[in-house]
Parts: C-alpha cells; sequence; structure tokens
C-alpha cells in the first residue's frame, strides 16, 4: 500500500475513533437539577459542584434549581423527550422507579468498596440490593423533623417541647396568648401551597409500620378511622388560631420562623438544619411533630436525595465523574460541612443534625420511612394537593383520605403490588 | 402588466386534456414555493397532532403504549376532576366579554386625545412584556393574605380571606388576573382599530344628530368588526390554551382542582400522574373545544356581516 495512503487511512481512523470516544473535551459544560431554594451561602449542591469543578478543571456544571413543587413532573416530561439534565437531584422510592429507564448504573464510576460503604445506597439500587445496578449517588442522610425556637419557648414560660396532641395544643394556647404565631406552615419550597409530605408522615405514625405497608398496598383504606382523627386533630389546631391564618400557601413561612414570629415549624427537615443555625444560632432546637395520643416515639428519615447521571446525556461519563465525586472522601469531606454525610468518617458540626442522628439512634424510637417516597404517582399527586386542604378546613378529613383511596383505585393493575420498604 | 405576464381568461381555463407547460410550470412554482412551509408545518403541527391523537387511544406511559379505543375519552366522562375543570375552563371562557369591553371603553377614551394621553398608552401596553409567569407572581402576591387586596379589605374593618387557599374565591381571583394581564394587549389592539374607522363618518354621524352612543354601536363598531373578532379569538384561545403558567405559579391548580383547567389538567394528568395517554385525550378535547369556541365566533360574525 502506498505511504500516502496509508496514512489517509490512518487519519481517517483517528479521526473516526475521535469521533466515537466519550467526550471528554476540555470545554464539557454539564447541567445539573437541584431541589428547591438553594441560598447562595449555605447550598450544597452549589458548593459540591465548585469543589468538583476545582478538582475537574476541564468541566463546567450549571445549577439549576427547581421548584420542589413539580420537580419530578417536569424532569419526567424533558426525560421523556430526552432534553432534561445530565445530572439530576433524585429520590429514592416511587419518585425514583419512574426514571429507572432514563438513568445510568453508577458501578461504571464508583468502585465497590467505596459504594460497601454508603450508608442508604440501597434505597437507590434495583431490588434495595446495591449489587445491581445503582441509579443514584446518594448524598444525605435526611429526616423529615419539626423546629422550635427556643427563645419564643422560653419567652412564653415553656421549658420543653410536647410529645402529644393535648401538651401541644395547651401549649400553641400559651404560645397564641403570648401574642406568638404558635405553629408556622406556608409554601417554602417555592410551590403555590406547602407540601404536606413531612406532616403526613408524622400524622401517619399513629399507625404502626406494618400497617403503612397495608395501606401503600391497597390492603387497608387510607379513610381508615385512625387517620380521620389525626387529620380532623390537625385540622382543630387550625380552626382554634394556632396556625398561621395562610398556612395554606404563605411564602414567608420560614421567614416568619426564623424571625421569632413564631414558636413551631413542624413541617421541616433535616436539609433546613444548616439553613436554621446559620440564621438563629443555638435558638433553634428540633422538635419531632407531636401528633400523637401518647408521648411520640417516632422518627421519619430516609436516604436523602441523590445524584442520578441521566442516559440522555451527551457527556454521560463527566456526569458519571460528579457521582463519583460526591460518593469521594473530597466529596464526603464537603457534604459535612453543610450536612450529614452518608460515609462514616466525616464529622458535621450541625448540632441539629446530631441530634437528629441521635434521635434515631434512641432504643425505644420507632424508626419510619418517608411515606411519599413509597406512595404511586397518582396518590403521591392526591396527597400533595389535598391534604393541606384538610388542615384549612377546605376538605373534611374523610373527603381528603377517599381521594387518595380513589387514586389508589385508579392505578393499573402492574401498579397494584405490595409495597416494600426495602432493609 | 403585459397580457402575456398575466394570461388571458382562456389561456388560464383548464384545456381537455391537452398538456399546457406553461399553466404546468406556474403550479409547479406554486408548489415548490409553498413546499417548505408546507414541510415545517406538517412537522411541528400536523405530524405531532397526529401522534397526540393516536396516543389518547391509548394507555402510554411514556414508556409503552398500548391501544385501549376510546377508554380515555369515556373515563373522562366519569372523572369529576375533569368534569371540574371543564367548567373552569367554560367560566374563563365566559369571563371573556370582561376581556373585551373595559379595554375597549379605555381605547375609546384614548383615542380621544384626553390629557396624558401618551403616558397612559405607555402605562397601559407596559405589563403586556410580561410573562405568564411573571404575571402569575404578581397576582399571587397581590391576593395574598398579607397582600394589597387584603390590606384594603382589612382597612374596611372586613376580615379578608386567603384568597388563593379559598375554593370560594381562588377561581375568580385567577380569572381577574387574567383579564387584567390581556387589559393592556386589547387595548392597543383596539386603538388600531380606532386608528382605521374613517373619521369623516363619525362626523357626518355627529352633524345628523347621533348621540356619542348612537355613534359607538352603529359607526364605529360596525367598521371596527374585523378588529373586535380578532379580539375575541385570540382572548378565547389565550383562556383556552396560554395561561398553564399562571395558574401553575399562582395556585398550582389549587386548592384541590378548585382553578384547574382543561389545559392544566393536560399537564396534571400526563405528568404528576403518568397518564401520558389520558392526558393526550384532554389535549384533544381541549383542542376540539376551543376550535368549536372560534368556529362559532367566525360563524355568527359571518352572519352578521351578511346580515
Amino acid at each position: 500500500m502506498k505511504t500516502w495512503l496509508k496514512s489517509a487511512l490512518a487519519a481517517a481512523m483517528l479521526l473516526g475513533a475521535a469521533g466515537s470516544m466519550p467526550a471528554l473535551a476540555d470545554d464539557i459544560t454539564l447541567t445539573m437539577w437541584g431541589q428547591g431554594d438553594c441560598p447562595p451561602d449555605n447550598c450544597l449542591g452549589a458548593a459540591l459542584v465548585d469543589a468538583f469543578q476545582k478538582a475537574n478543571p476541564g468541566i463546567k456544571i450549571n445549577l439549576v434549581q427547581q421548584p420542589v413543587d413539580g420537580y419530578f413532573t417536569n424532569l419526567l416530561a424533558q426525560s421523556v423527550i430526552s432534553r432534561g439534565p445530565d445530572i439530576a437531584s433524585m429520590w429514592a422510592g416511587g419518585y425514583m422507579d419512574q426514571f429507572k429507564q432514563y438513568m445510568v448504573d453508577l458501578h461504571k464510576y464508583v468502585p465497590d468498596s467505596i459504594l460497601d460503604s454508603v450508608n442508604g445506597i440501597d434505597f437507590f439500587s434495583e431490588g434495595y440490593n446495591h449489587k445491581n445496578a445503582v441509579y443514584a449517588a446518594p448524598n444525605t442522610a435526611q429526616w423529615y423533623i419539626g423546629y422550635y425556637n427556643k427563645k419564643v419557648f422560653k419567652d412564653a414560660g415553656l421549658d420543653k417541647v410536647p410529645t402529644d396532641w393535648d401538651e401541644l395544643s395547651a401549649d400553641a394556647k400559651i404560645l397564641k396568648d403570648k401574642g406568638y404565631i404558635p405553629i408556622v406552615q406556608g409554601a417554602v419550597d417555592g410551590g403555590a401551597s406547602f407540601a404536606a409530605w413531612e406532616d403526613w408522615s408524622y400524622l401517619a405514625t399513629a399507625l404502626p409500620p406494618s400497617d403503612w405497608s397495608k395501606m401503600l398496598s391497597g390492603d387497608m383504606p387510607y379513610n381508615n378511622p385512625t387517620m380521620v382523627a389525626q387529620l380532623t386533630k390537625w385540622n382543630q389546631l387550625f380552626k382554634d388560631g394556632y396556625f398561621n391564618a395562610d398556612a395554606y400557601n404563605s411564602p414567608t413561612a420560614l421567614q416568619d420562623f426564623i424571625a421569632g414570629k413564631a414558636g413551631m415549624y413542624l413541617g421541616g427537615g433535616s436539609w433546613q438544619a444548616g439553613q436554621l443555625v446559620k440564621a438563629m444560632g443555638e435558638d433553634v432546637g428540633i422538635i419531632v411533630p407531636p401528633y400523637s395520643d401518647t408521648p411520640t416515639r417516632a422518627a421519619v428519615s430516609f436516604a436523602g436525595g441523590g445524584y442520578a447521571v441521566m442516559s440522555y446525556s451527551k457527556n454521560v461519563d463527566a456526569a458519571g465523574k460528579f457521582a463519583a465525586f460526591v460518593l469521594s472522601d473530597e466529596g464526603q469531606a464537603v457534604i459535612a460541612k453543610y450536612d450529614a454525610p452518608t460515609r462514616a468518617g466525616f464529622p458535621n458540626n450541625n448540632p441539629l443534625l446530631n441530634d437528629m442522628a441521635s434521635l434515631s439512634g434512641k432504643p425505644d424510637t420507632v424508626n419510619y420511612p418517608m411515606f411519599d417516597n413509597f406512595t404511586q404517582a397518582p396518590v403521591t399527586d392526591a396527597l400533595s394537593r389535598n391534604v393541606p386542604q384538610a388542615l384549612v378546613g377546605q376538605m373534611s378529613p374523610a373527603d381528603v383520605l377517599s381521594s387518595m383511596d380513589a387514586a389508589y383505585a385508579s392505578l393499573p393493575a402492574d401498579q397494584k403490588k405490595p409495597i416494600s420498604f426495602g432493609k | 402588466m403585459s397580457v402575456a405576464a398575466v394570461g388571458t381568461r382562456k389561456s388560464m381555463e383548464p384545456a381537455g386534456r391537452r398538456f399546457d407547460p406553461r399553466t404546468f410550470s406556474m403550479r409547479l412554482n406554486g408548489v415548490l414555493f409553498t413546499l417548505p412551509a408546507m414541510l415545517l408545518v406538517g412537522l411541528v403541527m400536523v405530524l405531532p397532532l397526529g401522534q397526540a391523537a393516536y396516543y389518547s387511544f391509548t394507555n402510554w406511559n411514556g414508556a409503552r403504549a398500548d391501544w385501549t379505543g376510546w377508554t380515555n375519552y369515556l373515563n373522562m366522562l366519569y372523572d369529576p376532576e375533569l368534569r371540574r375543570s371543564l367548567v373552569n375552563s367554560l367560566c374563563f371562557l365566559a369571563s371573556v366579554p370582561f376581556g373585551l369591553i373595559p379595554p375597549f371603553i379605555v381605547a375609546y377614551l384614548l383615542h380621544k386625545d384626553i390629557p396624558g394621553n401618551r403616558l397612559f398608552r405607555a402605562l397601559i401596553f407596559a405589563p403586556t412584556a410580561l410573562s405568564w409567569v411573571v404575571i402569575g407572581m404578581v397576582g399571587r402576591q397581590f391576593f395574598a393574605l398579607r397582600g394589597p387586596l387584603s390590606g384594603v379589605v382589612g382597612l374596611l374593618g372586613l376580615s379578608p380571606p386567603n384568597w388563593l387557599a379559598d375554593s370560594s374565591f381562588a377561581l375568580a381571583a385567577v380569572i381577574l388576573t387574567f383579564n387584567a394581564a390581556i387589559f393592556g394587549i386589547n387595548t392597543i389592539i383596539f386603538l388600531t382599530g380606532l386608528a382605521t374607522v374613517d373619521r369623516s363618518t363619525i362626523e357626518a354621524a355627529w352633524l345628523d344628530g347621533a348621540s356619542e352612543r348612537q355613534v359607538i354601536w352603529y359607526v364605529i363598531l360596525p367598521a371596527m368588526r374585523r378588529f373586535v373578532e380578532f379580539v375575541l379569538i385570540i382572548t378565547v384561545i389565550t383562556s383556552a390554551t396560554g395561561i398553564f403558567a399562571m395558574i401553575f405559579t399562582m395556585t398550582g391548580g389549587g386548592p384541590g382542582s378548585a382553578t384547574l383547567t382543561l389545559e392544566f389538567a393536560v399537564w396534571r394528568r400526563a405528568f404528576a400522574t403518568g397518564g401520558f395517554g389520558a392526558g393526550a385525550a384532554i389535549g384533544i378535547t381541549l383542542m376540539v373545544v376551543t376550535l368549536v369556541a372560534v368556529g362559532l365566533i367566525r360563524l355568527l360574525a359571518r352572519d352578521r356581516s351578511q346580515a
């Protein structure tokens, strides 16, 4: 073969190979979707992105915060047409199930030795076993939890937090008489109304975990006497004026709590701990929403959000590097500055998060998962739209619960299967 | 223009089966010139519409679609949420006169060269540059329990409701915001229409002793018929298919289904519950309802012009 022909063939092969290689060139830009508000000075997602970019100068990540309300529907809409982000914030359970066909197995990017050491990784894995496909890199351990303002409690002469309905009602009256909003609630995540997932989970702790499985699997109606009674008591607090009047959709609920206008904020989660400690210092403490006839022993916790690499990304390998970074020592050290990391050996200095971990670790604590992580999409939709209405008296508890039963009944047969909480 | 360029009547008529190269060439040119536009419309309108129509007869969940016949359409008849969304959509439709009459009155006043005319025009038109998302956010603030409307109600010694959280008021609040949002653009269209009315006809009517009401009713409105029809049609179409973002930011379709429209129901059914086939069926129904409404308007307008 002539020399020039050989050279031309070699050049053509090189060009062809370059064209088919995974793109890891110098100027890769990825898009990552986060959820909810992310204050510039207290944003874990942004901190992870910054650290990752420093470690990988050739890769840029545009972090786009999406409203929590409708996040998964928007992500699904974009995924169906392959226009979603390269990296997406992901929640485990039912939220994640609908995206399995769009997510990449992270085994290719994360060593097994690290996967074995990650708490909560099974929740993000096929069949709740990380030896199977792993769909997302969990970034934090999370709790649904309430917060109270110690300074406000002290001013009202309250020296301990309420632990059941009667105590909650009595303390709320004292706070109200003192001029405070006893319990503040609102659309803190940028949605049109508040998301009742946290409240619902604690309201449902009136039932044992085994009954949760029955409700989720359709073996026990949502419209049962226990849940009707729970929602009725919850609504009674609103009727008595113990919630802010615009609890359904107040855009300033969290600011009001931070500003010391309210005694308790019961619809929160561990992801707010950093922001609250920063704003309130030692004045803020955790409180288990005391939606219980007897002193509550419940704690609702789950694997926190994770980062999924979307299969339609044009830069899957670069996105995979980010997922690997989150679980690496460097990534865990970044997480520890903001939240509870998922691997041992990276201590966190947020006292609220340590309190949550202690709560879950108590021998008499009954640990529940986050209920909405297991509900089917139509049931989740009915829950998020109608449960807030039960609080403000726009719908009766029985009607709210019936709407959830109707949503379950509308499921196709293949979705009516027993729900497992995994390990 | 030469006779050759236009062609005689005889040469333009079909000449039996005889092949006329010039006629063929003209037709071919016509087809070629319109082909890109037809292809574009076919790709971005007809094809997706055909797909949506097909999926409306399936149980498509985003990944898999099995043929289910008329099931999605029949289910709509028995779904209380969809019945509510249809009623809400009809309420929006019924509010359309409020989106037409005040803009016409304001346009008429501005057309009469009142003092501050230019400033008013700018103030009225400026909000039309806002996106529906921003309009929704402004509406949400306006109707918030600690917002300006509640403040005014409070000053009157009354206890304001939480407008957007109360199913008795939420729909009215959203409809009011919609009509406020289209006020500016409709006013500008009417102003443009008023500028086209022959002033001498109006002056003749004045001289004949017609009152202002008679001039508006018998001279100006008939002369502006095309503009009124245009504003009516775009307002109807916008109310039916163009305000998803405003509702999403103001109420999310809630409380419950209080502000759910057919347009919003498409999104909720398809994406919030994963029923893309059912969502497509609602979308097709919405399109038919809108086309029927627009067709009726066109029919009425034609009858009136012929009368």
